[in-house]
């Protein structure tokens, strides 16, 4: 999709080096140009130019912000409809195979799934869309929210890899997923050695291939953990087998904060869970996130939901209440996740990203900030989803 | 003291009324914990009632456990008064949960705490949540340090008819019925659609929708013939016989013993009497309308609708029969039933005059009612709908008071009222507003400066508060 030419101009514009009102232009799907003050865009009589060409203006209203377009990961975006119906989703775990490495979910991304639009007009823009169940649960895919088809919408079909170790079995969870990083490792040794039952849990040549992306630190492992002690673990047997990791959850992940950050592990917070909602959260605390940040872990914040992925920035804000720096916390669910699961030209307000770019009325951290303009490679969003029609039919007086 | 409460013990077979083992059920056995609520002045802060007014360099005196005065600019004098300079921040009433499940299924999650759901049949109208409500539940601190001072504790919604609810303060307590708010009336929780019909279908049914309503109507026909067996009785024992009757009159008509006791028909005579009010869990605008016909042939009244994501479809009907419905900010999609939420729906139900609370039905979501209240105020501000904060406030406070039965009592800052207050470091409409003070009958309960652990459970976790 290529998008003309737009000038924002007049916005508290959230960059890298922090918030500052500036000017930023889009041009072919990307952002050209960010700056205080742009020498090659001239605007005059409410129109611009960019190097001499017309470009959109666009004028902020006062107390106006910008910001890259948000990620919410992990989401099922795309691929559940309605959650309780098995009928209306596409990763119904059916199979019984504990090991479904080589699935790559986002196979059944639906892209006119209706919590896509309800989500966009929240300001979010992309997701990460996972697998669930099993025991390695299969690949999670990055995904665009826009675009008729899955070849719009999705932008990498393989950008993590997701396992479950279980509460109960610790250790040897932690050990069967050990036992199938060197299957992978022998398997790409020798391909021609693999026969049936031969390695764990079944796994197949197309999970060993699929592993080894992870075992080559070219797909990073998302695993699932809250109390401090899993951490702990997860972070010891990082550094054994060298790994990528990401863990989701972390509840207790302020207990442990150094060792996370010294493993290079990174995490995945929902900023709301103040426990103990089940016993591996007791020591859950608002300021978990700060704290985890102040550790130096790459930190990424979520609602760990689908449908309402749209509060993305409502947590992000809950975990700046919890005494997480702003920029910080409007970066773990931009730019970090970006960067974790391999796009780095997204999620970020500089030249040469891609121009996924959202313009608030206000702080977007806050609630009753709304989106103004929405740009997705550039091209602006209409801002209406299912919702808005039953709104609109049902708002008449009756 | 003990001579009150012991009263009312161990005479069932002398009862004169249905009331009479109402009041038995309810006794407390251990003394009531003495707290100091003493008389406190909080100033100089913005002072929202939730009564139309907005004080914006407000006051609010607590005496007594009530509100004894409110108002602007300097307080009426009160020596030896505690003073509050709460200058910059902001006062609210307490807020009201209208439906929560804490203490029925605690925290952590645990199996031996799974109390919530009485799934051996259909419809079990006699069993109560305050019978299974654990007040060790660390959900409970974590409720009142975001700014809770009430909630109805529920059954789940697995039942057609699911039992009573049970009002409740989250202040600490040996047992539950010490966390009873004061005069409550009681509530009993009902459940139509997807959730009785799927726990169900393979055990017996209902399997249908109209297997629900049959369940419903079955025990309202029979709540009827059981009042009616009461009636005569209690007629009976209005009328004194001895001394009137002469030796050759024939006996009196009517049975002679009570009749025997049923804890189901008891609960749903309360119903058809108005004394019980109905807290229904219905998502659907079909569905809830199903449910108005049930009440009108049985002839009681719904007092709210419970999630009733599509209620703004039928706001006219809700209003005009002055039925509340108790909704998320922003909840769907996870079932059908939920399909079609909106989140301009409770600014559309506001408007047209239904009374609505914000409900949590989570015990995270429950910790920042406000911010959900906010989230629906803004929904409704960007698509025209003119809410006030004082409106929205509302939502989380007076109206839920209604929907209880309690908002003689509570729900506003007005004097008289008991003194259920918050006060908030910032506008409790921000998602950084935090919860600094709050009182329940005018005890302080939780100060963020200082906060306690309550829950045995959570000593000796590591867990600092």
């Amino acid at each position: 999709m290529s998008a003309g030419c737009v000038a924002v101009v007049g916005a508290l514009a959230h960059l890298p080096t922090g918030p500052v009102t500036a000017t930023v232009v889009m041009d072919g799907g990307r952002i050209v140009a960010v700056g205080a003050t742009l020498s090659e865009l001239s605007t005059r009589e409410g129109a611009a130019r960019w190097k001499g060409a017309p470009c959109e203006l666009v004028t902020a209203p006062e107390g106006a912000e910008l910001t890259a377009g948000l990620v919410a990961v992990p989401s099922r975006m795309g691929l559940v409809e309605v959650g309780l119906e098995n009928a209306s989703r596409s990763d119904d775990p059916r199979v019984a195979d504990p090991v479904r490495a080589a699935l790559r979910v986002v196979d059944g991304y639906d892209p006119r799934s209706t919590p896509i639009a309800v989500t966009r007009i929240h300001g979010v823009t992309d997701a990460v869309s996972v697998p669930g169940g099993g025991w390695v649960s299969g690949q999670g895919g990055w995904v665009h929210l826009t675009g008729g088809t899955q070849a719009e919408a999705v932008i990498d079909d393989a950008v993590v890899l997701v396992a479950g170790v279980p509460t109960g079995a610790y250790g040897e969870g932690l050990q069967e997923l050990s036992d199938l990083l060197a299957a992978a490792r022998l398997h790409a040794r020798n391909p021609g050695a693999w026969t049936e039952g031969r390695y764990p849990a079944g796994a197949g040549p197309s999970d060993l291939v699929a592993l080894d992306a992870v075992v080559r630190r070219r797909l990073p492992l998302m695993v699932g953990a809250d109390a401090a002690w899993q951490l702990e673990a997860l972070a010891r047997w990082k550094e054994r087998e060298q790994v990528d990791l990401i863990v989701t959850g972390a509840a207790e992940g302020w207990r442990v904060a150094d060792r996370l950050a010294a493993a290079g592990v990174a995490v995945i917070v929902d900023p709301l869970v103040y426990g103990p909602g089940g016993f591996d959260q007791i020591e859950a605390r608002p300021d978990n996130a700060a704290l985890l940040q102040a550790a130096g872990v790459p930190l990424v914040l979520s609602t760990f939901d689908t449908h309402n992925a749209r509060n993305t920035r409502v947590v992000a804000g809950n975990a700046v209440r919890g005494g997480l720096d702003h920029e910080a916390a409007l970066r773990a669910i931009t730019e970090t996740p970006a960067r974790l699961f391999g796009q780095p030209d997204r999620g970020v307000l500089r030249p040469g990203a891609v121009a996924d770019v959202v313009l608030w009325t206000g702080d977007p951290l806050e609630i009753g900030t709304s989106v103004l303009t929405e740009w997705i490679d550039g091209a602006p969003m209409v801002l209406r989803s299912r919702q808005t029609e039953l709104f609109e039919r049902y708002s008449g007086s009756q | 003291m003990i001579v009150v409460w012991l009263a009312g013990v161990g005479r069932a077979a002398d009862a004169a009324s249905l009331a009479d083992l109402e009041a038995r059920g309810h006794a407390r056995v251990e003394p009531p914990v003495e707290v100091s609520a003493p008389l406190s002045v909080l100033v100089g802060g913005t002072v929202m009632t939730a009564a139309g007014d907005v004080f914006p360099r407000g006051y609010v005196v607590l005496e007594g456990g009530r509100i004894r005065a409110v108002g602007e600019g300097d307080p009426p004098e009160t020596p030896g008064a505690v003073v509050v300079d709460v200058s910059g921040r902001f006062v609210t009433p307490g807020l009201i949960d209208t439906h929560s499940h804490l203490g029925v299924y605690p925290s952590p999650g645990a199996q031996a705490h799974a109390d919530g759901n009485e799934m051996t049949a259909p419809t079990t109208p006699g069993v109560w949540a305050e019978h299974s409500t654990w007040p060790q539940d660390p959900g409970f601190e974590r409720a009142v340090a975001g700014g809770i001072t009430t909630l109805q504790i529920l059954p789940g919604s697995a039942n057609l008819i699911g039992g009573r609810g049970f009002v409740a303060r989250p202040i600490p307590a040996r047992g539950s019925r010490a966390m009873a708010f004061p005069d409550a009336p009681q509530t009993v929780k009902m459940a139509c659609g997807e959730n009785p019909k799927r726990v169900y279908g393979e055990k017996g049914g209902p399997q249908t929708r109209m297997g629900n309503l049959r369940g419903q109507r079955e025990a309202f026909i029979a709540a009827q013939a059981y009042e009616r067996r009461w009636e005569a009785w209690e007629e009976k024992q209005a009328t004194p016989e001895t001394g009137k009757r002469r030796k050759h009159d024939p006996p009196p008509k009517g049975p002679d013993q009570p009749p025997d006791r049923d804890l189901d028909m008891e609960t749903l005579v309360g119903v058809l009497r108005g004394e019980i009010l109905p807290q229904i869990h219905c998502y659907m605008a079909d569905d809830m309308l199903s449910m108005l016909q049930l009440a009108d042939e049985f002839g009681f009244s719904v007092r709210s609708f419970h999630h009733a994501t599509e209620a703004y479809k039928i706001r006219d009907v809700l209003a005009e029969r002055h039925v509340a419905a108790s909704v998320w900010a922003d909840w769907w999609g996870f079932k059908l039933e939920a399909y079609d939420a909106i989140p301009e729906g409770a600014a559309l139900l506001s408007d047209a005059g239904v009374d609505i609370a914000i409900h949590s039905d989570s015990d995270i979501g429950i910790q920042r009612l406000n911010q959900e209240a906010s989230k629906a105020m803004a929904s409704g501000r960007r698509v025209g709908i003119a809410i006030t904060e004082d409106e929205a406030l509302r939502w989380i406070t007076a109206e839920p008071a209604w929907i209880l039965g309690i908002d003689d009592q509570t729900g506003t800052l007005e004097a008289g009222k008991r003194a259920d207050v918050v006060v908030w470091s910032a506008n409790p409409f921000s998602v950084l507003a935090q919860a600094d003070l709050v009182y329940v009958d005018g005890a302080l309960r939780y100060d963020r400066a200082a906060p306690t652990v309550w829950s045995d459970f959570l000593l000796g976790q590591g867990v600092t508060p």
